[in-house]
């Protein structure tokens, strides 16, 4: 039985008035009782009965409809099972779901991923939202075709806390953090060049050629609002894989702004800039702008997410272009998109989940290569079992993308490795990182022109004594942390982290 | 009509006084107010429940470090005070919102004024028109006229460089420079609240008898001399709280700034409004940090407060000099 409940005001004030009262109500008792799951795993349709409140941050309509009808489909096989969906904005998603959980109204199974790490499954372990899924797991769940090394090596499997299984996977891990090179086929034709280019000097002629050769076209194109996507995805190809507005360097545990790769990076983008090859107006561009401009076919190249292909050919169905590897260095490729898991945590089961059995069942049936391949169809994502898209006709834009995650994703290492107080200690430093922060410094840089590598080595000398602060902080706290917390000396960025 | 011969002695036979307890008196006069009370109660149910309690919780949770979900646990004293204080980006931020501030004062309310004055001519053919004409930016969605705007102002295609390449000059990077973004954003924001500010400046106005214009007219007083000699006394009280109302308004820059620059480039239109957005609601890259956000809230509020207060000890001053000064006279 399918109830949908898209969010209202009326709704959200419910939500509210609910916070207000059962939070008296909630000491009372929606605590689970105590009863454990069966450890007989993977349930049988029969045995699953009871109500599951499903809920997400939905990025379009059409995870709702190809929801609803999931349900359907699985109520065919649980009948006793009601499935009640709970869909937000993902803005609204992440304080949503705190409010539900704050007033005792929090949903059984939930999305672990959105715009706000809150939400993600440390995060809410942390908060005491979630129980381990490990007593579901059976030997049969294990051989379908996740990732190798999920469930036999939880350093890098993405999916434990500790020795406990807190998440599942929906999406591919690797499509979800994949940056690939846009590039406008007949801006590049026109240019003189028949192949997107591959290295950073064949990108600034590229750009240059295309600004010159097309009216009106640029040959570069990146947001104001958001250059991190683009550095951050330009900086992992050169050095060794960082991101944020505090990149650390995890081959040995020290601020990374001022690294090589990233000076280079940010040099070679304010140099397209300075040259006149990025559109005017850039520097106050939002993340959707470089599709937009993309799709009018007045941008020759720009670095954007998985799912920008999609949204350019709706837009402009007649473009053509091509979907390319991010270019490495002229002097040869530093290291790889970085991954931080082999899988990306996606589905998480409350602790209050008043019938874990009907929510394990849930989730078991969208573990299942048949509800991961439908959601290929319907939602044009990779799936995460890599047998959900064998025998399913594929687009030319899926293959192109599989074809990129194989050849520039790896696997870095994850500072949760090495404990949850490691992981506060990544968390708390970064929040309290020194500004302008990287991400600040390296936007001035490409929008003005003012110099980088200086202002970030002072960044980074800031930004390791608030590490060394943050340690001596939480070691007074009684947490187990070490600056060696945040170092992996053994990892070679130009090889998979294997933990 | 009735007239009641001694008003003391009808209100002494309504009034039974106060009681010789206290208690009493307080029930009692609760009891006879009972109806007031009852209706006022919704409204201040809501504005505790969504006003002063928001305040009072802010101030709060500046005093922890939290993000907003679970308990207030990590009690940090004025760290985040301390933090906000010492952030160059908070007094840019802070700056900014002065200039907005500024500019409603000294640009919007004089500019307002005009337009009032121009509108409020009887004998103006269409007047109603072009009052509602500039009144609609008013009732416009905000986030919508940003965004129209961020198009018309779009440095490589919008209509305005467009007309400016053909005139020969070149575009101008409204929105994308450091140097123009602020000014053109107050710009917008100018346009957009002038409707409001006329309306009030032409509700003031119409208090404004005719006959007095029409009497200084036969002593053959110019149209400068009226303005001089009647509007502008006849203003001056209303002018204190249109100008109030107006700074008031200044401070709700938030939907067009993010809209149209979200603060960028570079914090260059940052305001502090955006800057506590940023670190409670929209954070990329780390956990939200509402007890910093509130802290920075409070920061900019206490020094509002005390420039505020500065502001009405000059002014009483400033009175009390001027009605000691006609007193000499």
């Amino acid at each position: 039985m399918i109830q949908n409940h898209p969010v209202t005001r009326r709704r959200a004030l419910g939500l509210l008035g609910a916070a207000t009262t059962a939070t008296a109500l909630a000491a009372c008792g929606r605590e689970r009782p105590d009863n454990e799951p069966t450890a007989g795993g993977s349930t049988s349709g029969s045995s699953a009965a009871g109500s599951v409140r499903l809920a997400l941050g939905a990025p379009n309509p059409d995870y709702e409809a190809f929801l609803t009808e999931q349900v359907g489909i699985f109520n065919q096989s649980y009948p006793d099972v009601e499935v009640e969906l709970l869909f937000y904005p993902p803005p609204e998603y992440a304080n949503a779901i705190n409010l539900a959980f704050t007033s005792g109204e929090g949903p059984d199974v939930y999305r672990l991923t959105g715009p706000s790490p809150a939400t993600n499954m440390v995060n809410s372990y942390r908060n005491d939202w979630l129980q381990p899924l490990t007593p579901f797991i059976t030997d049969e769940f294990k051989a379908r075709a996740f990732e190798p090394g999920t469930w036999d090596n939880p350093a890098i499997s993405g999916l434990y806390v500790g020795e406990d299984v807190y998440g599942l996977p929906f999406e591919s891990m690797r499509y979800t953090q994949l940056r690939i090179l846009y590039c406008n086929r007949q801006l590049l034709a026109d240019a003189g060049f028949d192949a997107p280019p591959a290295s950073w000097g064949e990108l600034r002629e590229a750009a240059a050629a295309i600004t010159g050769s097309a009216d009106g076209a640029y040959g570069f194109g990146i947001s104001g609002q958001n250059t991190v996507v683009t550095v951050d995805a330009m900086q992992n190809v050169a050095g060794p894989g960082m991101a944020g507005i505090a990149p650390i360097n995890y081959t040995n545990g020290t601020a990374g702004a001022s690294h090589e790769s990233y000076v280079s990076v940010v040099d070679l983008i304010s140099g397209l800039n300075a040259d006149g090859y990025i559109t005017p107006g850039f520097e106050s561009w939002d993340a959707q702008r470089p599709i937009q401009e993309f799709a009018l076919g007045t941008l020759g190249m720009y670095v954007g997410a998985n799912f920008h292909a999609a949204r350019i050919r709706e837009t402009n169905p007649d473009l053509e272009f091509d979907m390319a590897i991010i270019p490495v260095p002229d002097s040869g490729r530093g290291g790889y998109q970085r991954v931080t898991g082999l899988n990306q945590p996606y589905w998480g089961m409350a602790k209050t989940a008043q019938a874990p059995e009907a929510a394990w069942a849930l989730m078991d049936f969208m573990s299942t290569p048949e509800f991961q391949s439908a959601a290929y169809s319907a939602l044009a994502l990779i799936p995460a079992l890599t047998d959900a898209l064998d025998g399913v006709e594929i687009s030319e834009d899926t293959q192109r993308l599989l074809e990129i995650m194989d050849e520039s994703i790896r696997t870095a290492p994850n500072v949760l490795e090495n404990g949850l107080d490691a992981d506060q200690l990544l968390s708390a430093a970064t929040g309290a990182a020194p500004t302008p922060n990287a991400t600040e410094l390296y936007t001035r840089s490409i929008t003005e022109g003012a110099d980088y590598a200086g202002p970030a080595a002072e960044f980074d000398a800031a930004f390791d004594t608030v590490i060394d602060e943050t340690v001596t902080k939480l070691q007074a706290d009684g947490l187990d942390v070490d600056r060696a917390d945040l170092a992996f000396p053994d990892w070679d960025p130009l090889e998979g982290y294997a933990g | 009509m009735a007239v009641i011969a001694n008003p003391d002695a009808a209100l002494q036979q309504r009034d039974p006084g106060p009681s010789r307890s206290g208690k009493d008196g307080l029930w009692s006069q609760i009891k006879k107010h009972r109806w007031n009370y009852v209706f006022v109660a919704p409204m201040v149910v809501l504005l505790v429940m969504f006003t002063i309690w928001p305040i009072v919780a802010s101030w709060a949770y500046g005093f922890f470090d939290w993000d907003g979900f679970g308990p207030l646990e990590d009690f940090i004293g004025l760290d985040n005070y301390r933090e906000a204080a010492g952030d160059p980006a908070f007094w840019r931020a802070f700056g900014n919102t002065f200039w907005f501030a500024a500019a409603s004062l000294f640009v919007q309310a004089p500019l307002a004024l005009l337009f009032a004055l121009l509108l409020n001519n009887p004998r103006l053919f269409g007047r109603n028109v072009y009052r509602v004409l500039i009144f609609i930016p008013v009732v416009s969605t905000t986030a919508v006229v940003g965004l129209v705007f961020s198009v018309l102002l779009d440095t490589n295609r919008g209509p305005i460089n467009v007309v400016l390449t053909q005139l020969g000059l070149d575009p101008v990077n409204f929105l994308g420079d450091s140097t123009t973004a602020l000014a053109t954003v107050i710009a917008v924001e100018t346009w957009r609240g002038l409707g409001i500010t006329m309306i009030y400046w032409l509700a003031a106005l119409q208090t404004i008898p005719a006959e007095l214009y029409e009497a200084a007219k036969i002593d053959g007083a110019g149209k400068w001399r009226m303005f001089r000699s009647i509007t502008v006394p006849l203003l001056a009280p209303f002018a204190a709280i249109i100008l109030l109302l107006t700074f008031i308004t200044s401070f709700n820059a938030f939907d067009i700034v993010q809209t149209m620059t979200a603060g960028g480039p570079n914090g260059a239109s940052d305001i502090v409004q955006t800057y506590i957005f940023r670190y409670a609601f929209a954070p990329t890259q780390f956990i939200p940090r509402f007890g910093f956000a509130s802290a920075a809230a409070l920061l900019f509020g206490m020094v509002v407060m005390v420039i505020t207060l500065v502001q009405i000890l000059v002014v009483r001053r400033a009175r009390r000099r001027a009605a000691g000064l006609e007193a000499a006279r």
